[in-house]
């Protein structure tokens, strides 16, 4: 029973993020305000991803809505700007944004497969629709928001929702909660008649993946100075998350890492040169990975370090 | 004394009439066979029991408690656990993870994560898996997944054990070597089994009672000596009133 636990300690893991997130934080703040921005996305996407990864890597239900939760994050954040102060509205948002996942869990997670991905889908677009009507009904198409913290204040913050993010989508995949959503994943039928309580595990983790990014919203928002509804409930937002969670793979949370940190290494590459070829790219890119590395870029080097390690699998 | 103890079950499917009127008593540290010709309701008595699909009728009562209603995690809980006949690893984890799931979810009081590894293991050598318990689930033969399902069943602590066909498909010598594995089970955990199977042989030698359905109703209960001397079980195997070989 040589290898009988993988319960590695986790310091270095925790070490090794936390580290990684000092140093980018301190060297994109030292190089200037424009990899200040860079840094900001950077930690905004994996902050994203693994929040996503927390329910839909792990459960195999791939939603397409988790735009819906930095949606209300942002709106909240917005509408009460001035009257709440920030450190406050921005974990409201978060909660908001738990609470909308917890209630729509129950009905929306009746369904599986391409239907849940659709439904996810076509749920987020109808909270844009009907908050895009208020707003306009009460003749806000968009709020200005003068006096926002400046963009380092807003990376602290991000930095550090990406690195609570990360660690939560690390622990859980080796909880007794992680096994339980990955039973789910696999067969529904056999995990609850093995005892797991396959409803309540489900919407426990779909509510929790939707808090983070809830704060996130609220955070992103202070950095464009007005408010408008159709850019925080952006359906690209939902596309670019699912598309960096391929890309890195989910179900390890070093995946969405790699995913985010190649997304955006590539749009740096070309987005101001040409940004046709960055699209042509990604798709190609995001086919290649779905047809030949499912498990994204942490599965190639799973593999890698498995054949070399001579283990067959 | 019964442990499990079901009253006047029926079951439809639309018209077709799966299960009808069953009443059967399991009694405590007994192997209670279950035999009958295919779409007899066999499986569809486990689903039924496990929860996994409601009676439209009848009642079940374990350990003197009513259980129909519960959902499959909480009849599992208190101690009933199934194999599929079809079965149904989780294919993209180990062996032993599959096993570490069951004891973790399926018992009343679950060990810590720390601990579920170590006791996955140990219920994998007693069924004859140690060997194989890095290996993703998927990767299994056969008789590997019928052996997987019976510890993934036993990892979780049940006082009822359901064997649904976990010996169809195997070599002779893996049937014998299931037995022997299933007899060492039964008596270090002090088990109720109840197993559904269609090699004769396995379930004479298996078993203290058996019980015969066909079409949904339940035509003989016995020993296996009486269920091979019944003219009703003879006629609905074969057509014909001749006494069953069986082996003592
Ligand atoms: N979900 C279902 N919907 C409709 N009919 C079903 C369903 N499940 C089972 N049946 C039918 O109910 C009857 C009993 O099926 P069941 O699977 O319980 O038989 P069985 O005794 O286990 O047979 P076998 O020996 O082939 O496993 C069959 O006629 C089957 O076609
Ligand atoms: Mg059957």
């Amino acid at each position: 029973m040589t290898k009988a636990s993988m319960t590695h300690t986790p310091i270095p893991a925790i070490a090794a993020t936390l580290i990684g997130a000092i140093l980018i934080v301190s060297l994109s703040i030292f190089m200037g305000s424009y990899w200040t921005v860079v840094a900001l996305n950077l930690f905004m996407w994996i902050a994203l991803t693994q929040s996503w990864s927390l329910f839909s890597g792990m459960t195999g239900y791939i939603s397409l809505g988790h735009v819906v939760a930095y949606g209300i994050g942002a709106y909240l954040v917005a509408t009460t700007f001035k009257i709440i102060p920030l450190w406050l509205s921005i974990p409201l948002g978060g909660l908001a944004a738990g609470v909308f996942a917890l209630i729509v869990a129950i009905p929306v997670l009746r369904v599986r497969g391409p239907y849940f991905v659709i439904l996810t889908f076509g749920l987020a677009e109808l909270v844009k629709f009907i908050l895009l009507y208020t707003e306009t009904t009460f003749g806000k198409s968009s709020r200005l928001l003068f006096g926002a913290p400046k963009t380092e204040t807003l990376l602290y913050w991000v930095a550090a929702l990406a690195v609570v993010a990360t660690l939560i989508t690390y622990f859980v995949g080796r909880s007794r909660f992680g096994k339980g959503l990955a039973a789910v994943r696999e067969d529904e039928t056999a995990a609850e008649t093995v005892g797991v309580p396959v409803t309540r595990l489900k919407v426990l983790a779909f509510a929790a993946s939707a808090v983070i990014p809830g704060m996130v919203g609220g955070l992103m928002t202070m950095r464009s100075t007005y408010f408008d509804v159709l850019q925080v409930f952006n359906p690209t937002i939902s596309f670019s998350i699912v598309t960096m969670a391929i890309i890195g793979g989910a179900g390890d949370a070093r995946g969405p890492i790699l995913g985010a940190l190649f997304m955006l290494g590539l749009a740096e590459l070309l987005w101001s040169t040409a940004p046709q070829l960055y699209f042509i790219l990604l798709g190609l890119f995001l086919i290649g990975f779905v047809l030949f590395a499912p498990n994204g870029m942490i599965g190639l080097i799973k593999r890698r370090k498995r054949s070399s390690a001579g283990v067959a699998s | 004394m019964s442990l499990l103890s079901i009253k006047s079950l029926s079951k439809n499917f639309g018209g077709l009439q799966a299960l009808n009127e069953i009443s059967l008593e399991v009694q405590e540290g007994s192997v209670h066979g279950l035999m009958g010709a295919n779409g007899a309701g066999k499986t569809t008595l486990f689903s039924i029991i496990a929860g996994n699909q409601r009676a439209s009728s009848g009642s079940i009562l374990f350990a003197g408690h009513p259980i129909d209603g519960l959902r499959p995690d909480q009849v599992c809980r208190r101690g009933i656990s199934r194999t599929f006949q079809i079965v149904r690893p989780f294919a993209g984890l180990s062996v032993r993870e599959n096993v570490e799931i069951a004891i973790l979810y399926g018992r009343e009081a679950p060990p810590k994560v720390s601990e579920a590894a170590a006791l996955a293991q140990e219920i994998l050598t007693d069924i004859g898996l140690d060997a194989s318990a890095d290996q993703p689930a998927g990767s299994l033969t056969l008789s590997g997944r019928k052996r997987l399902e019976v510890a993934r069943a036993l990892g979780t602590e049940p006082r009822l054990l359901m064997l649904d066909e976990v010996m169809a498909g195997l070599t002779p010598v893996e049937v014998t070597d299931m037995i022997v594995s299933l007899r060492r089970v039964k008596e270090s955990h002090g088990l109720t089994i109840l197993i559904i199977e269609h090699v004769m042989s396995a379930l004479t030698d298996m078993s203290d009672t058996i019980t015969v359905l066909h079409h949904g109703e339940k035509i003989a209960q016995g020993t296996p000596q009486q269920i091979a001397d019944n003219a009703a079980v003879q006629e609905a195997y074969f057509g014909v009133a001749e006494p069953l070989e069986v082996s003592a």
